[in-house]
């Protein structure tokens, strides 16, 4: 769940600023990061995908997100509406210079669970999505690498390396390719330590929805080793103010005028 | 019976075509259960259960407004029938009933200030409070249905109270909650097969005359009032909480009579609490939680019926009965739940979760029935396979003192995203005269299915 959380406040809260083209790679992963932030408020209704690509095997739940930008850090809900995971809610509260602070609620426990940060690459419920796939990580936690700028679709776009600073990383290097207008990633392959790429995720159609917010309506991650792929239809997304008290762990349990 | 079980399920399909069809703004989900137990030892059928729960929603601008509906057909509850005294609840149905579980209205006032927002709610609600598992000693404000004891799990076991509630949201880190309950309504124990022998004795045993529940307040004169302050520091989530009002659970006042009987009187005491939880999230993947509670008022403790001659009037109860008492003392009482949890222990999709359970009679004396402390250890681990589809898992509790323990075994298969199916066995190891032990030859094993929509 967390992963999936920090994966919708990645692509939401990914930059509208345009960086100057001498900037390193840190400094364009630090500007994708402040960038697409809502102070009003971010809602979107999305149909997730889970696909067995060995059996062809499809299960579709659907989900809503609520994102708000408060000054400079960002608060993200996730949760599902329906299946046998329905109500279950993730909270994402972003803190400055700490880990973030998330809390997992399940409708069978009844209240939140503090959930620990160390977990970046473990996949969320039985999606695909990891929290480092999803941006559950800070900037900080990578060192990059610019490389050299490419035009994908007809759209100028940045290209980073970034290595993992944890030596217990799964991963070797992440190949990150930004959309220069939107500054939303529309592609981050993920390479093991065997050197091969054993993850990929593609974003697509992304469209603006308010004051220079930028949304993915079509999200696609692929577990190459696992033979399954995750995908994220969004249905709608605007942006409006919404209650700052839904951001409260004490309230997890409760409906959303939005659902 | 029957007929009104049909009857009920009419409504219950008229209001979901209703809702479907006639007001699609209003949201429809749910989910039907139904579960097999049968005894290990005789071949038995213990329980044959059906239950249906069906939500419906709808949002208002800033009001939210929920309705959950449970229709159950439960073979273990036994008939409504007075004269037999074999259920212990202030508004007992039967097996087959149809209630509303949980419905209110919730209105969000919300500012761009200190105050996020404020939340209103009114109705029947099912309230949670505390960070622990199963044994929770802060979260007392709903009445539960023992009747299949703990092997229902507790969040399944509540029964929404008519109440009213507001909750002040300070920023995310700090929050205060009122709660005024004007409604008595007691937790319900009704099962043809897991008994309590001090109940059965109560019910059978001819020196006890029983009498009906002395239920408090039928004209709502006393309110009941519950206060929580929630606030995170130093990244350890905490709540402070209060609860002044009745207990669910009655306790039995006793009396001699001339006839050399003792008549046995429930009744519902008010009872004052003063809690505390917390979690925090640690490292590798471990959180600890804990919860605990301590009752200044309304905590009765019986006396002990043994006697070197095994003569009643010689025993602690005899004796202060004899004085005028009603063969119980009030104590100060405390309990506390603690323990940890970690997602991937070991190994991926590995969870663990350990909790020390400890009861304590504050100012014990030697003469009463219960002993001062009572120690549980409780456990629940479950490993996930193939992408979540499958999962085995056990949990229970043991008792330290007395070495007595319910543990359970489950397989768990997922053949569709909505669908769980559950084949499962629970054992209970203890001897005779233990609260484990007594159910040491229900073993049983249990068969179950859980569809979403």
């Amino acid at each position: 769940m967390k992963k999936f959380c920090y994966l919708i406040l990645a692509l939401l809260f990914t930059g509208t600023l345009y960086a100057q083209d001498n900037m390193t790679g840190e400094e364009i992963a630090q500007k994708a990061r402040h960038s697409n932030r809502s102070p009003k408020g971010v809602v979107v209704k999305a149909n997730i995908i889970m696909k067995n690509m060995i059996s062809g095997k499809t299960e579709t739940r659907n989900a809503v997100v609520i994102t708000v930008d408060n000054n400079g850090l960002a608060k993200g809900l996730f949760r599902f509406t329906n299946s046998s995971y329905s109500g279950t809610t993730m909270l994402t509260l972003e803190r400055k210079g700490q880990d973030n602070l998330q809390y997992l609620y399940l409708p069978s426990v009844g209240s939140p669970r503090q959930i620990e940060g160390s977990d970046k690459e473990k996949n969320f419920v039985d999606t695909d999505f990891s929290n480092e796939d999803l941006g559950g990580s800070k900037v900080e936690d990578y060192t990059y690498k610019r490389l050299a700028d490419q035009k994908i679709g007809g759209k100028d776009c940045y290209v980073l390396e970034r290595y993992p600073k944890s030596k217990s990383s799964k991963f070797s290097k992440h190949v990150v390719i930004l959309e220069k207008d939107s500054l939303i990633p529309i592609s981050v392959q993920f390479y093991g330590k065997s050197g091969r790429i054993i993850k990929s995720m593609k974003s697509s159609d992304i469209r603006n929805i308010g004051s220079n917010i930028h949304v993915p309506f079509y999200v696609e991650v692929t577990d190459l080793e696992n033979k399954t792929q995750t995908l994220l239809k969004v249905n709608q997304a605007v942006e409006k103010p919404v209650n700052q008290g839904y951001f409260n762990r004490n309230r997890m349990n409760m409906k959303w005028a939005e659902e | 019976m029957k007929e009104k079980l049909y009857k009920a399920a009419i409504s219950l399909a008229v209001i979901f075509i209703a809702a479907t069809q006639s007001y699609a703004e209003i949201s429809v989900s749910g989910n039907l259960e139904t579960r097999n137990q049968s005894g290990i030892h005789e071949g038995d059928v213990y329980r044959n259960y059906l239950k249906a729960d069906i939500e419906l929603g709808e949002n208002i601008n800033n009001t939210v407004v929920k309705v959950l509906l449970r229709a159950e057909d439960d073979s273990l509850r036994p008939e409504k029938d007075t004269t037999t005294r074999n259920y212990l609840s202030s508004d007992y149905d039967g097996p087959q009933r149809i209630y509303l579980r949980e419905g209110y209205l919730s209105h969000d006032i919300y500012f761009d200030s200190v105050i996020d927002s404020i939340n209103i709610k009114m109705g029947r609600i099912i309230y949670t409070w505390g960070n622990a598992d199963e044994q929770k000693p802060v979260d007392i404000l709903n009445p539960q249905d023992y009747s299949n004891l703990y092997f229902t799990p507790i969040q399944e076991r509540k029964i929404g109270v008519f109440s009213g509630s507001a909750s002040i949201f300070f920023t995310e880190n700090f929050f205060l909650e009122g709660v005024v309950i004007p409604e008595f309504k007691s937790s319900e124990i009704a099962s043809e097969v897991f008994v309590p022998e001090e109940i059965r004795q109560l019910r059978t045993n001819a020196i006890y005359n029983l009498q009906a529940p002395v239920e408090p307040d039928k004209n709502n004169k006393k309110n009941s009032y519950g206060a929580r302050l929630g606030l995170t520091l130093f990244d350890i989530d905490m709540h402070l909480n209060y609860f002044y009002g009745y207990d669910r659970l009655p306790v039995n006042k006793f009396q001699f009579t001339t006839t050399s009987s003792l008549i046995v009187t429930p009744e519902y005491k008010q009872i004052q609490m003063i809690g505390f939880d917390f979690q925090r999230a640690l490292f590798w993947g471990i959180t600890l939680r804990g919860e605990g509670a301590y009752y200044t008022k309304g905590k009765y403790f019986y006396y002990s019926d043994k006697s070197p001659a095994g003569n009643l009037l010689l025993s602690p109860i005899g004796q202060d009965l004899a004085k005028g008492g009603t063969g119980s003392i009030e104590k100060d009482y405390g309990e506390y739940t603690v323990g940890f949890d970690d997602q991937d222990f070991i190994f991926d999709d590995l969870y663990l979760n350990l909790q020390f359970n400890q009861k304590v009679i504050v100012k014990h004396e030697e003469t009463l029935a219960q002993e001062k402390y009572i120690n549980h250890i409780l456990w629940n681990v479950k490993y996930f396979m193939v992408n979540k589809k499958y999962c085995i898992s056990t949990k229970g509790a043991y008792n330290i003192k007395d070495k007595s323990l319910y543990g359970n075994g489950e397989f768990l298969v997922k053949p569709a995203d909505n669908l769980e199916l559950m084949l499962g066995l629970w054992i209970m190891e203890g001897k005779e005269d233990t609260d484990i032990g007594q159910f040491d030859h229900n073993d049983m094993v249990y068969i179950a299915g859980k569809l979403t929509f």
